[in-house]
């Protein structure tokens, strides 16, 4: 039970991330309005804030932080590399191009959200093709289609930029920067981060193993090839699902799962739940002061990432006496 | 009691002819040496026997039955491989890598207990490892983490043990143990042991069984005392050698 304890400070993160999320904001509610808002009764007013716009705002951001930890955790194994992040493998490209076509399209309202989901499951989609087209793939060679192919879209997202009229530009730099957008529900992510958490859970003691390397996995019993498609495959649609809610918000993929590493969760059993909760509590607490800081102006939740992780993770970094593995 | 038996197995890599319609039985009790030059298909030999690759031709069966059709998790539990060399992505620790063998034995939903933490540490204490659970890997010298890789493949205690250039990274005294050790197995707990060596006196001093590798294609197989021929080992090793002992029998380049 001593193994659960980080679990349990996080899961208290995570609840207080919650709370000051539907306290704060330019309509000041008190714990009660909000608990009667949650419930059947409160007044209407406290109602329509809480229930339409600050939960809904909340589980996006938590759901969008779960998912990049936990796909950005997979993938490191998957590439048995610690410097892959959930767009390693030019996700945010394809979906940020698919995002920018849709508005310069003018059918922004009606299917940004599809057009970046669709843009960033054919980039992951097509990477995959390609790494594979010489028969079976190697993590290498996976990594560097990806960096190829998200350069591939950099230039692409450059010529929309430089076409688009004027008035679109802000939000296509904002879209890319990254934000919580308020919105109904996020039902969709919410299916996508249970679902995903537990297969992948299920999965966490062969993980333990590929983490290892592919033939120590092979050796010990791990049937690698499906277990690497089927991972290849949760990355695509978890990032792919993070993407569309959020745009591309950096870091906390990339440095969520290594900053529980270094806080001693190693154990997959641990580290994927371990990863949901903190990347969650932390993209909650990041979008939480990214609306109230500036208010009324909202920080793109990028910024709020990297001031409240970056100091955590360097500290961490320089505290911790092991050696890191070269 | 699992056996392994080569039936008519043939293996190519690029130019080099590893094996040619060899047929051979890798018994209970038996220790093998695996010998030959640098580059005639020793590593490649042992992984197509670990079912890691196909073989050209010929097949592999495990206890009579096609390797190429066995679970991965059922091979597991009855043969093992000690890789040549391995590296970490991750910080781990010196127990947590010693019990990932005995993943093939637990089933999907279950999880290390009592028992098998219990082995794990038996086995780094065969290795000269017992007390050192909680050491961050990184934090090993290159033969401590040779020690740590042999004392994972104790832990998952298969009955066929194969070992790749075994005394890599290691120091005379831990050379002399762990081969030892590993002939032991074979001995007194009737193991199967096939382990790929450099060290010609050392094969002569523990392994009962020998087969060589010519890259020709050529193989020579069979008990020490008998295959062990200072002509076949200078064509083997393409060097003069001259015998400095008997028994058991040693040689060195002349």
């Amino acid at each position: 039970m001593r193994r659960a304890v980080p679990l349990a400070a996080l899961l208290l993160l995570v609840i207080g991330g919650f709370a000051a999320a539907l306290l704060v904001g330019s309509v000041p509610l008190s714990f009660g309005e909000v608990m009667g808002a949650l419930g059947a009764g409160g007044d209407p007013p406290a109602q329509i804030i809480v229930r339409e716009l600050r939960l809904p705002r909340a589980l996006s951001a938590f759901c969008v932080g779960g998912l990049l930890a936990l796909v950005g955790a997979l993938l490191q194994v998957l590439l048995r590399n610690p410097l892959a992040d959930p767009y390693v493998l030019g996700t945010s490209g394809g979906a940020a191009v698919g995002a920018l076509l849709a508005m310069l399209t003018g059918a922004a309202g009606i299917g940004l959200g599809g057009a970046a989901f669709a843009g960033a499951l054919l980039s992951t989609l097509l990477v995959f093709g390609l790494a594979r087209s010489g028969g079976d793939w190697a993590p290498t060679r996976l990594l560097l289609t990806g960096i190829i192919m998200a350069s591939a879209w950099g230039a692409l997202i450059a010529f929309i930029l430089t076409i688009a009229p004027e008035q679109n530009l802000r939000g296509m730099l904002f879209w890319m920067m990254g934000e919580i957008r308020p919105g109904d529900l996020p039902w969709p992510a919410i299916l996508v981060l249970s679902a995903m958490l537990l297969v992948s859970w299920l999965l966490a003691r062969p993980l333990n193993l590929l983490a290892r390397g592919e033939q120590q996995a092979l050796t010990l019993g791990v049937d690698v090839k499906p277990l690497r498609n089927l991972l290849y495959l949760l990355a695509a649609l978890g990032t792919a699902t993070a993407v569309t809610l959020a745009g591309s918000v950096g870091f906390v993929g990339l440095v969520v799962p290594h900053l529980l590493r270094l806080l001693g969760l190693r154990d997959h059993r641990l580290l994927l739940p371990a990863c949901v909760l903190a990347g969650g509590g932390l993209l909650l607490l990041a979008d939480t002061l990214a609306r109230t800081l500036w208010a009324p102006q909202q920080l793109p939740v990028g910024i709020l990432t990297a001031a409240l992780g970056i100091p955590v993770f360097l500290f961490l970094l320089l505290r911790t006496r092991a050696v890191l593995p070269s | 009691m699992s056996r392994l038996q080569l039936r008519r197995l043939t293996l190519r890599i690029g130019l080099v002819d590893v094996c040619d319609a060899l047929d051979l039985e890798f018994a209970p009790g038996q220790c093998w040496a695996i010998l030959g030059r640098n580059g005639s298909g020793k590593t490649t030999l042992l992984h197509t026997l670990a079912g890691l690759r196909s073989p050209t031709g010929g097949g592999l069966y495990l206890d009579g039955a096609d390797l190429a059709t066995q679970s991965r998790r059922s091979i597991a539990r009855r043969l093992g491989l000690l890789p040549q060399d391995s590296r970490d992505a991750f910080p781990a620790s010196v127990l947590e890598t010693a019990l990932l063998g005995r993943h093939p034995h637990i089933g999907f939903w279950g999880s290390e207990d009592a028992t098998d933490r219990r082995l794990a540490q038996d086995a780094l204490h065969r290795v000269g490892l017992a007390g050192w659970d909680e050491r961050d890997v990184a934090t090993l010298s290159g033969g401590e983490r040779r020690r740590l890789a042999i004392a994972t493949l104790l832990t998952q205690d298969p009955q066929i043990l194969l070992l790749d250039e075994p005394t890599n990274h290691l120091d005379l005294q831990h050379q002399v143990e762990l081969v030892g050790l590993v002939a032991g197995l074979a001995q007194q707990r009737q193991k199967t042991t096939v382990m790929v060596l450099h060290d010609l006196n050392l094969a002569a001093r523990f392994a009962d069984h020998c087969l060589m590798l010519f890259g020709d294609g050529s193989t020579i197989a069979g008990p020490c005392r008998e295959v062990l021929q200072q002509r076949s080992l200078e064509r083997l090793y393409g060097v003069p050698l001259r015998q400095v002992a008997q028994k058991p029998p040693a040689w060195l380049p002349s």
